[in-house]
């Protein structure tokens, strides 16, 4: 099943323009010892998230490697020898990301996260001010984490057979584990879908992503950081639901992309689109594909049969894979485990048909 | 005949210098009035705009002359240049620029009070601290205006009346 997998290995363009932004962005903004290992960290290979702790080492996670970073840009166990980072280098580093501008971020910050320029997003602890029983804001951010993008090469190629049908668009659901590549694999979608293709005889479709938390197109100053296809609109940091009746109202999208959908009333929004004939993608959270019946989270959205497929991601060895395929009533179409056993016909009898 | 050439020249410099004096008095209210406008386009583009605080400085640059766009601007390069504390960079920039805009020690206080704040805290706390500033330097025009309706006048004339004096004296 080699051809399911998408790489995050190959040289491309993307992982070229990748570097040349965590050159240009992110190593200005951290402590010098630190951007000096992690320049040398990144000759093997750009790291994914880079963990400051104020008064502890730098923990840096890179593909499969991962471990407290050393000044010769290695990764180990130990904590001794690794790089340290003080708390006014802590706050240095969130200063130079935020541009001096931390009202600017005000939101998000209250939400536990930034996104930056070039899709770098940045998670903060700290002390928070709470009133009411609800975070104000935080006071003192003790830490940051820095996730960089992946570009998953070839991941909207790898889905597109199971989302058509006779060319028909269905509306799906990508399942994952958190940091399992699902808003990455949805935003591929999302570029391919809206570009079109001449090798899969696919037309371009009019596509509006719900970016409620900047993750999917990553705009900055209402510009995509990531290539979401010229046929897309990006509604940046609106709420899923609004996002979802907004976009149809006003934009006449033929598909809507919304990342992580949750509560009644994101469901009752997806209703508003699909009765409106518009297709949507959409992703949750999830680790096995069992969950999807047992967990309560899942039961309306599988109740409501308002998607047509399921398709339960997995990280494999250097990019993201497919685990298995649903069609609208949780019936496997398709599924890795059973797939060197059964999966060819499954696949030709379920999602690859048109 | 040397002496009366001498007391010209000793009457024209005193002339100027009570001139000088006076345009100190006269410019300080409206470099303080331009300097309140702009913290006040600084708090509208905050609130409401959410703009970075590069480019709120660009822009007021922009829309100011003389010292103080000077100032705004080199703050704006501060930023842009990628600094990791622009509070010294932004307490530099008011030394540097403020004496040239007549705006003396005080002025100084009340705008570089804002260095440790601007751009670190969440819109409600930026407002706060932007008010205070305003606050300061309203009570600093209005003194300036008064200082300048008193003392403007005075300084122009003593000037006159002391370089006169001078040259009756080698007459």
């Amino acid at each position: 099943m080699a051809g399911f997998g998408a790489s995050t290995k190959e040289p491309t363009s993307e992982t070229v323009g990748l570097r040349a932004m965590v050159r240009s962005r992110l190593l200005p903004a951290l402590p010098p010892a630190i951007g000096r290992a992690l320049e040398a960290l990144s000759a093997a290979g750009l790291p994914e998230e880079i963990r400051l702790r104020a008064g502890r080492p730098v923990e840096v996670v890179a593909g499969e490697r991962a471990g407290f970073l050393t000044p010769d840009g290695r990764l180990g166990a130990a904590t001794d020898g690794a790089v340290r980072v003080s708390a006014d280098d802590v706050r240095r580093t969130f200063a130079i990301l935020t541009r001096h501008s931390v009202y600017a971020l005000e939101e998000e910050i209250r939400r536990g996260y930034v996104t930056l320029a070039g899709g770098i997003r940045v998670g903060v602890a700290g002390e928070a001010v709470v009133e009411g029983g609800r975070v104000l804001r935080l006071r003192s951010i003790g830490s940051l984490n820095i996730r960089l993008p992946r570009p998953v090469v070839g991941a909207g190629e790898m889905l597109l057979p199971y989302v058509l049908e006779n060319n028909r668009l269905l509306s799906t659901i990508l399942v994952g584990p958190p940091r399992g590549g699902k808003t990455t694999v949805l935003r591929d979608l999302v570029r391919l879908l809206s570009a079109g293709s001449d090798r899969f005889r696919l037309q371009g479709r009019r596509v509006s992503v719900i970016d409620e938390r900047s993750e999917i197109a990553a705009a900055v100053d209402g510009v995509p950081s990531f290539d979401v296809g010229p046929r897309t609109d990006v509604l940046d940091g609106t709420p899923k639901a609004e996002g979802i009746v907004m976009a149809v109202r006003a934009l006449g999208p033929e598909v809507v992309a919304v990342d992580e959908l949750g509560g009644e009333a994101d469901l009752a929004a997806v209703r508003t689109a699909l009765s409106a004939g518009v297709v949507v993608l959409a992703t949750v959270h999830g680790d096995r594909p069992e969950a999807l019946r047992t967990r309560p989270a899942f039961r309306p959205l599988v109740e409501a049969g308002l998607f047509e497929r399921w398709i339960v991601l997995r990280r494999q060895a250097g990019g993201v894979g497919v685990q298995a395929v649903y069609d609208g009533a949780l019936r496997v179409l398709w599924s890795a485990r059973e797939g060197s056993r059964k999966g060819a016909s499954a696949v030709r009898g379920g999602a690859v048909t048109g | 005949m040397h002496e009366a050439w001498l007391g010209m020249m000793l009457w024209a410099l005193s002339l100027w210098s009570g001139l000088a004096v006076a345009e100190g008095y006269r410019m300080r209210p409206r470099q303080l009035r331009a300097l309140r406008e702009a913290l006040v386009r600084m708090e509208t583009e905050i609130v409401y705009g959410r703009t970075a605080l590069e480019e709120i400085f660009r822009r007021l640059a922009a829309g100011t002359s003389g010292p103080l766009a000077g100032f705004f601007a080199e703050v704006a390069e501060a930023i842009a240049g990628g600094t990791d504390d622009l509070a010294p960079a932004f307490r530099q920039a008011v030394e540097r620029h403020f004496p040239r805009a007549h705006l003396g020690r005080e002025e100084q206080a009340a705008v570089s009070a804002l260095a440790e704040v601007l751009g670190r805290t969440d819109v409600a706390s930026q407002i706060r601290h932007l008010r205070l500033a305003l606050s300061a330097l309203e009570a600093l025009e209005a003194r300036a205006r008064e200082e300048e309706a008193r003392y403007g006048r005075l300084a122009r004339a003593f000037g006159f009346l002391f370089g006169l004096f001078l040259l009756v004296l080698f007459l």
